[in-house]
This record gives C-alpha cells, structure tokens and sequence, in this order.
C-alpha cells in the first residue's frame, strides 16, 4: 500500500510540483527502500522513453504532400452555417420555379444538374457535368467481359474469396436488384424495393475501370492497402477471410501508376502479378489487377 | 517564409500561397512522422498516416480558430489520425524501425554506450535498447501509449496534452501515471540491467 502511495505522488512530481503536504508524505515514504525502489522505477522507464533516438520524416513526405494539394487545388473556405442555409435556401427556390415552369422530361434533367449529381447519361454511357473524367467505364468497353477477365485467373487461388457479380452497367444511378455496387464505405447488394441512401449516390458499379487486390493474409497489409487506397482517393472495399483479404477498389487512370509505385516501395507488400487491360482507343492503362503476397 | 509564424502561413495558405503550406510541412513534418512513428512502430504507415495528416490540416485549415496554437490542433489531428489507424489494425505486425540518428553524439546517453565510444557492437547493443524500449510502447493500450509519447518523446507538459487530447488534465496524470507503471513492469521483464 505504501509503494502505491509513494508511486502515486512521485509520478505526480514527475509531472510537476507537490504541494508541501505532499512532497513532506513523500519524503516520509521513501525511508522505505520498497518505495525508493519502485519511484526509481518510474524514473528509470520514463528516462528510457525519452532515450530513444528522433525518427526524420522521410525526404519524399514533403513531395509528396506538396503534388497532392496542388493538385487538390485552394483549401475548402467554411461558410457559416447561416450562409450554408441561405445558399440551400436559395437552390431550392431555384429548383422548385424550375420544377413548376418545366414538367417534361428535358426540365427534369436540368433539375439534376442544377443539384450537382454526377450521373451518366444511361443511354450512351456519356457523362454529365461535374463527372470525374477518370474514375468511370469507358464508353465502348464490355463491363461484362472485363469484370470477367478481373476475376477469372484469381478465384482459384483464394478459395474464399467473395463472389464479386459481373454484370452491365449502363445506368449506375438506377441501382439494380440483386447487383453489386461498391460505395465510399461498404459494398453493397441491392435487394427488391430497398430504399438507398445519399451516400449511395456515389456508388459505383463494379464493371466501372477497378483495381481488384488480392492480399493474402495479413492485417498489416490489408492496412497498408487501405492507406495506399485512401491517399489516391480511391473507392475500396474488402472483405476479409480467416486467412485472406480481398480488395476491390476503383481507382482513378490517372492514380494507377502511383498505387502500383507505393506497393512497390512497401516492405509489407509484394507485387507478385500485374495486368493492364487497357482502354480500347488511348492504349491508356486503365484496369490493373494486381496480386499481392505478404513479403 | 521560414521566419514566418504559423499564423502568418496559414493566413498565406487560405489566400491561396500554397508555398506558405509547403513551409508548415517542412516545419512539422519531423515531429509530426517521429510522433506517428513511435506510435504505429511502422515507419510506412508513419509516412502514409503523416501524409493524411497535413492533407487533412490543409483541408480543414479554414476551421483552424486560433484557440489553441496551430501545433497544438495539428497533434490533433495526428493522434485522432494514429487511433482511427489503430482502430482499423485489430491485429498488428511489429516491423521493426531503424532509427536515423543512432549513436548522434551528444544524444541522452541512455541506452546509448559514452560518447566517443560507438563501436559496431555497441550501435548494435543500443539498437536493441531501443527495440526492446519501443517494444514497450507498443505493449500498452492505445490511450496510455499516445499520453506516454507525448509526454516523454514530445516532451509535452500535460496541460498541453490534455488540449491536444480534449480530456481533463486529472484523466492525462492518471493515465501518464498507470502507462509508467506498466511500462516499468514490461521493461523490468524485458531490458537487463534495467534496475541500475
């Protein structure tokens, strides 16, 4: 009981002063050699800490920070929340004179771009303003037949992997029952009649340009992809097995280059098979399948 | 731009001087990755966490009010970064860091032979020191190794980490005091000699 007590307040005097009270019921404690001992104790681990040597950030860290924001563009400015209001305010206004001035189907398509959705035109797969020119299928691809060719030479070696479905994609934003789709946080399988929420909005089918990753065990690479994954902006999902995760993300042309350059410099991750399905008319790489194994 | 305050740089950086940006990086970018570093006991995850952190403070910076100082919110913003990490690592694999300065002369002389005396055996003698004492850290809860960290590597008094923290300065002491003491038991077991 004593050693605690003369613990307790020599851990306190580590942190700052003692009042008299204190320090002269401290003083008393430590005639005890138990108590001298442990307060050494103490001493002796928080020297220890303190003994080890600063880490350097690596010389890249700067670099690298310093292309991501300027491709990012000017920091987001907050507005104030009566701002935010008037602005929300003012767009529904907008939206209803536009709703009641236009009831065909031409008025209905402006309403969607006035509200800033990102959608494919579902007839010919183009896309609408505000789409990312880099994160979706190409026209003229057969979503079927690349889903097919992702996920053909891996199931056999991952006997629990998930059964990711193949099927079309030509109208994203009208989910399909029974389909797959990957969202910013989850993968998701739409049933009969299921309501969806906003962030589903974003959601993106798994015929769209993707990366599928294979890792083999391990939660340290399963983490490290996920950081690989969220740096590049990418939209992932996985699941995981006893002995195994599955990644699947969708990841912008532009960005597949790096993702592959980051698993390569890692020491956790091995790149053990790559293959590039490319766009039929640029010859631009824009499917990777990647297989990793731990290292 | 280096003998610019933090203040003055992000004033710089929210009217779009993104060279006043890449100043608060070069300032903070040791500390914020040794801070990461010795908490993950990852030196990539470090890297790839650290990275998100000063995006996020560039992201956010237009939040940044001023209350505390900008160290004190970008350590925020870091450790809320090391537990949303640690969170997603249910297990973890230890890979071991090397660290960059050994045997820098004039460094603590714990664990670390005299200066003047760094043979190969002793570098390699103190690399241990230093793997068993990390070995440690990574022993404890997450609470009590981030309270740990800051407070004996950072160097932080507890009123700053319990701002840096948002708990009250009792639950910083309380939790800095049961850390030590686990930390005494672990490194009791694990680092001979450790009673001098």
């Amino acid at each position: 009981m004593n050693t605690e007590r003369a613990e307790e307040l020599h851990s306190q005097k580590i942190d700052g002063p003692l009042n008299a009270e204190e320090e002269a019921e401290l003083e008393a404690l430590m005639k005890d050699a138990d108590c001298r001992r442990e307060a050494a104790g103490l001493d002796r681990a928080a020297e220890l800490v303190e003994s080890l040597p600063k880490m350097k950030a690596p010389p890249e860290l700067a670099g690298a920070i310093q292309q991501q924001i300027r491709e990012q563009g000017s920091p987001n400015i907050s507005q104030p929340n009566w701002v935010l209001g008037w602005i929300a305010a003012g767009i529904a206004a907008l939206l209803a004179i536009v709703l009641l001035a236009s009831r065909d189907p031409a008025g209905s398509s402006k309403q969607t771009e006035l509200a800033g959705h990102e959608k494919k035109n579902s007839a010919t797969g183009s896309k609408s303003k505000g789409q990312n020119e880099d994160s979706i299928a190409q026209p003229g691809e057969d979503p079927d037949n690349m889903a097919a060719q992702l996920r053909e030479p891996f199931h056999a070696d991952i006997p629990n992997a998930p059964n990711v479905e193949a099927h079309s994609n030509t109208s994203p934003r009208r989910f399909e029952s029974g389909r797959l789709y990957i969202g910013p946080r989850s993968q998701f399988r739409v049933n009969e009649g299921e309501s969806l929420s906003p962030e589903h909005e974003n959601s993106q089918s798994l015929s769209d340009p993707h990366v599928e990753i294979l890792a083999k065990s391990g939660s340290v690479s399963g983490v490290k992809l996920q950081s690989i994954l969220a740096n590049v902006g990418a939209t992932f999902t996985y699941s995981r097995t006893e002995d195994s995760f599955t990644f699947v993300a969708v990841v912008s042309r532009n960005k597949v280059s790096e993702v592959v350059e980051r698993i390569e410099r890692s020491e956790s991750l091995e790149l053990k098979k790559r293959r590039h399905i490319p766009n039929g008319k640029s010859r631009t790489p824009t499917t990777l399948v990647l297989r990793l194994n731990l290292r | 731009m280096a003998d610019k305050s933090d203040e003055i740089l992000i004033q710089q950086t929210l009217k779009g001087e993104l060279e006043a940006f890449d100043e608060l990086v070069r300032r903070y970018q040791d500390r914020v990755f040794n801070l990461l570093c010795r908490l993950c006991h990852n030196e990539h995850d470090a890297e790839d966490l650290a990275q998100g952190v000063f995006i996020k403070v560039y992201d956010s910076l237009s939040e940044f009010r001023g209350s505390s100082g900008f160290y004190t919110w970008l350590y925020r913003i870091a450790t809320n970064a090391y537990y949303s990490h640690f969170r997603h690592s249910k297990t973890r694999k230890v890979i071991k860091t090397v660290p960059l300065e050994v045997g820098a002369r004039g460094e603590s002389s714990v664990g670390v032979p005299p200066s003047g005396e760094f043979s190969p055996d002793s570098i390699a003698s103190s690399r241990e020191t230093f793997e068993i004492i990390q070995e440690a850290i990574d022993s404890l809860s997450e609470d009590y190794r981030v309270v740990v960290v800051l407070r004996h590597i950072e160097q932080m008094e507890c009123q700053h980490i319990a701002e840096v923290l948002e708990w009250p300065v009792g639950t910083v002491k309380s939790r800095l005091h049961r850390a030590r003491n686990e930390l005494k038991a672990k490194l009791r077991e694990m680092l001979p000699g450790f009673e001098l």
